[in-house]
């Protein structure tokens, strides 16, 4: 899979001296930076399709940090979020925590510490991506079979013996081999097990 | 002709006592907002703080780059430059502040000014379900003191008597304040029928931003610490159980060489 573009950091701080300065550190070491002075401007743009994180301050003027992370997740958006707080916001931070943050960070903020959960949250998304890609990928190449095939894959999935196959389709036990080795080759596996979890991660039932 | 002068004389004074108990509740007010103040100071100046951090380190790393990135750096610095000129003139606003804190010595009625407050937080004392009673002494000599900044620290004691008593069901809530002329000292105790304070935290109440409040900036105790230790006095827990508390600050009677501001 490739990962050749940098990855985003998305930071929403009302504060454009905080922004521009935490862009900066994150441009220095070879982030692509976006910077957001609103949870508002954040939804107005277009996410690209590489690895992302998303630095967020807790405290914003209009949508706070922590309904804007809400907002994502209900929209089933799901990029890694770093929380900023400043003082006197840690109940808060224990909120979006709970929700799922990976990090908050309290201000002033260490530029090491902003470095290091940015790369666990990068990572994070990476995982998540190379995931999703690997599921579309199979998807595609299920979609290449003909719906006997199909049959079969679901039926072998299950654990099925060649013969039980064919007196369960009533199709001869030659015709169920040919259909199996054309499912194996078309989703690119030699075994049965994976073929077992490929249907599974699928969620292909007989 | 004569009872006319005495009239507006009367009715000039009574204008002029009226201005000053503006002027004075205006800078009780003003004080009251102090922890509030000191979150937002908090707040703004970690930001420049954040910054300035980031953009140094940023500024470290365009440099450290092979080839160096000057171009990228010097726009580092001149964010550092300029965030480091916001903080201080954070820090300006501030002494404008600090200069107000300036005690103003005066001869005063101890008495009087603690049943003031009472009277300030009565709103405050009838919401809570507090019944406020007096025992002050009445052989009670006149002291040099800072009025205003006395009543702040005594209003901060009387809140938190009040927030102590929030928590206490079945029983009367009951607000105290005494005073007492003893070795040279006036002191005065406010005393709640509250829950107490758990023993575990008095070492640390005093401290500036110590709270067990969830709105709180734990500011309260150590600005009336401060203020009374300003005057030359001290301030303490007399009384600690799980069916109340009191705190007693006690002053010198003679102020030799009052300090005349709050550090």
């Amino acid at each position: 899979m490739s990962m050749s573009s940098a990855p985003f950091v998305h930071i929403v701080d009302d504060d454009r001296w905080v922004r521009e300065s935490m862009g900066d550190l994150l441009r220095s070491v070879n982030y692509h930076v976006m910077l957001y002075g609103s949870a508002a401007e954040f939804l107005n743009v277009e996410l690209p399709e590489t690895s992302a994180c998303l630095v967020l301050d807790v405290r914003l003027p209009g949508t706070s940090g922590l309904e804007l992370q809400e907002y994502l997740t209900r929209i089933d958006i799901r990029l890694p979020v770093i929380l900023m707080t400043g003082f006197g916001d840690i109940p808060m931070s224990v909120k979006g925590m709970k929700a799922g943050a990976v990090d908050f960070l309290t201000k002033p903020i260490r530029g090491q510490d902003l470095l290091d959960a940015v790369d666990v949250a990068i990572r994070l998304d990476e995982s998540r991506r190379h995931e999703l890609a690997k599921i579309t990928e199979l998807r595609q190449r299920y979609a290449l079979l003909t719906p006997r095939e199909r049959q079969v894959m679901a039926l072998v999935a299950s654990g099925l013996m060649n013969k039980q196959v064919a007196s369960e389709l009533s199709i001869s036990e030659a015709t169920v081999k040919m259909h199996r080795s054309s499912v194996m080759r078309k989703l690119e596996t030699k075994s049965v097990t994976k073929l077992a979890r490929i249907a599974e991660i699928l969620d292909i039932r007989r | 002709m004569e009872g006319i002068i005495t009239d507006v004389t009367r009715q000039k004074a009574a204008e002029q006592a009226l201005t000053d108990a503006r002027g004075a509740l205006a800078r009780a007010s003003r004080l009251a907002s102090l922890g509030e103040l000191a979150g937002s100071i908090i707040h703004e100046v970690n930001q420049p703080l954040t910054g300035i951090i980031a953009s140094g380190e940023a500024c470290l790393r365009w440099l450290a780059r092979d080839p160096a990135d000057p171009g990228e750096a010097r726009n580092s610095a001149a964010r550092i430059i300029e965030q480091g000129r916001r903080a201080s003139s954070i820090i300006a606003g501030l002494r404008s502040i600090a200069r107000d804190a300036r005690l103003e010595f005066a001869d005063i009625q101890i008495n009087e000014t603690v049943e003031e407050v009472l009277v300030l937080s009565k709103r405050e004392l009838e919401r809570a379900g507090v019944t406020p009673s007096t025992a002050f002494d009445v052989s009670m000599p006149e002291i040099m003191a800072d009025r205003v900044q006395l009543q702040q620290a005594v209003l901060n004691l009387v809140r938190n008597a009040i927030d102590s008593m929030a928590g206490a069901n079945g029983r009367a809530r009951i607000l105290t304040a005494s005073s007492k002329v003893a070795d040279g000292h006036a002191s005065v105790t406010i005393a709640d029928t509250g829950v107490g304070i758990d023993p575990a935290i008095t070492e640390r109440m005093f401290d500036p931003l110590f709270t067990t409040k969830d709105e709180g900036l734990g500011l309260g105790l150590s600005i009336c610490r401060k203020i009374i230790c300003a005057h030359g006095g001290r301030l303490w827990l007399e009384k600690n159980t799980t069916h109340g508390s009191a705190f007693t600050f006690a002053l010198p009677l003679r102020q030799r060489c009052p300090s005349s501001e709050i550090k």
